[in-house]
């Protein structure tokens, strides 16, 4: 019998200040702005200054999420993350220092499904009374990995962090976290991928920048993603003419289209985040969920289903209600 | 069968780019002659996918080029499912 569930709490997100719009991009790498527009739906990317780490973009989101959900405790941090300040240690153990919690803290490698991936653990850490406040986050500075005169990749991506707190609470409670459907597939390995700096078998990596096959990920993610939020939806027992809010990973404006006519859900329930940030990876769900309770325009009962399909090929989705936060009005 | 393919291949390259019919023919190139993007051309492969019952893998994406190649690779598949 299950007596304890994971609440969503608060909800919080950091951007760099820096926005890199299509015109300024497009001079640099030699393409017309139409072009790029129209096969991403992307206009806009904040990308992170030098001295700007993902651990500064995670602790800031973590300090608004916190703020959102009262000031609890926090015993467990989670960041997940493709991009860590430094490949050891995780990048968890500092923000929870930093944000002042002597909790047990990791980081989570599912790429652009991290967060989903980071949400269910978290989530699982409560219900097996193994944590009790759970910060999930998920936190990217894809502008370290990304080639900046690549045509193919340099526009898609943007940096930034978004967060979640998680308290104990009732299995019935509006916000429980009870339903999720993670999967992955190896063999897609190279979809999306950046080499190690020392790859076994030769001294140090030929390029280190982030490769992707454009076509393959987009039909993948599609495909993927379309078949994990059914596959959530039926966990809940909801269909999807029942969601008031889908939010998918933001990597492409045609996928998230494409997503929602395979689901049967009308486009203007999807979150859109990506025209003016870009891809964020780990960080674009979290910032998406910010912008509905910063806009308003998600309420207490809401059904609310998350997707998410990245590198690995690894994907995720999650559905639950809407909580009532314990702050309704942002105090930042 | 090929003509069945081919109508069916014109239809959908009707749908997604309509200034585009008058020009279809084996020859012409599917994006450079008939104007489609890099994910127009996967969501016709994903649609002949569904519409035919075969599977073009990830390798072959870029190669089908021509309207020509999209129906003698369709054809071909075909033929190799019924026969199975």
């Amino acid at each position: 019998v299950t007596v304890r569930a994971a609440v969503l709490a608060g909800v919080g997100s950091a951007l760099p200040e820096r926005a890199v719009d299509n015109v300024e991009l497009a001079a640099r790498l030699g393409v017309d702005t139409a072009w790029m527009e129209s096969r991403t739906g992307i206009r806009a990317r904040r990308i992170a200054a030098e001295s700007e780490s993902t651990t500064d973009l995670a602790v800031a989101a973590a300090d608004r999420a916190l703020a959102h959900a009262g000031g609890p405790a926090v015993s467990l941090v989670i960041v997940a993350t493709t991009t860590p300040d430094r490949l050891c240690p995780a990048t968890a153990p500092t923000v929870a220092s930093r944000l002042g919690f002597a909790a047990a803290a990791f980081d989570v490698a599912a790429v652009c499904a991290g967060f989903i991936y980071a949400l269910a653990a978290g989530a699982a850490f409560i219900e097996a009374s193994l944590a009790d406040g759970v910060l999930v986050i998920g936190a990217d500075r894809f502008s370290a990995i990304v080639d900046p005169a690549d045509v193919d990749t340099a526009p898609l991506f943007g940096d930034g962090a978004g967060a979640v707190v998680l308290r104990p609470g009732g299995p019935d409670d509006d916000g429980a976290l009870h339903h999720f459907d993670l999967g992955s597939d190896g063999a897609l390995a190279d979809l999306i991928a950046t080499a190690a700096r020392t790859p076994a078998g030769s001294a140090r990596a030929a390029d280190p920048y982030l490769k992707m096959d454009g076509r393959a990920t987009y039909r993948h993610a599609i495909s993927r993603m379309t078949s994990s939020a059914r596959a959530v939806l039926k966990s809940a027992g909801w269909s999807a003419g029942d969601v008031d809010h889908v939010v998918a990973h933001q990597a492409n404006v045609r996928i998230l289209k494409a997503v929602a006519q395979n689901l049967d859900v009308p486009f203007d329930r999807l979150a859109v985040n990506l025209e003016r940030l870009g891809n964020t990876a780990a960080a674009s769900i979290p910032l998406a969920l910010d912008d509905l309770v910063g806009t308003g325009a998600v309420r207490p009962g809401q059904r609310v289903l998350l997707t998410a399909f990245g590198g690995g090929a690894a994907w995720g989705s999650a559905a639950f209600r809407w909580p009532r936060m314990t702050r309704e009005v942002r105090s930042t | 069968m090929r003509d069945a393919i081919f109508e069916w291949v014109n239809t959908r390259i009707a749908a997604i780019q309509p200034d585009s019919a008058s020009l279809v023919s084996d020859s012409a190139s599917i994006e450079d002659d008939l104007g489609f993007d890099s994910l127009e051309m996967v969501d016709l492969l994903t649609a002949a996918e569904a519409e035919f019952g075969i599977q073009i893998p990830d390798s072959r994406l870029r190669d089908i080029q021509t309207v020509g190649d999209l129906v003698a690779y369709i054809g071909s598949q075909a033929t190799a499912r019924r026969s199975e």
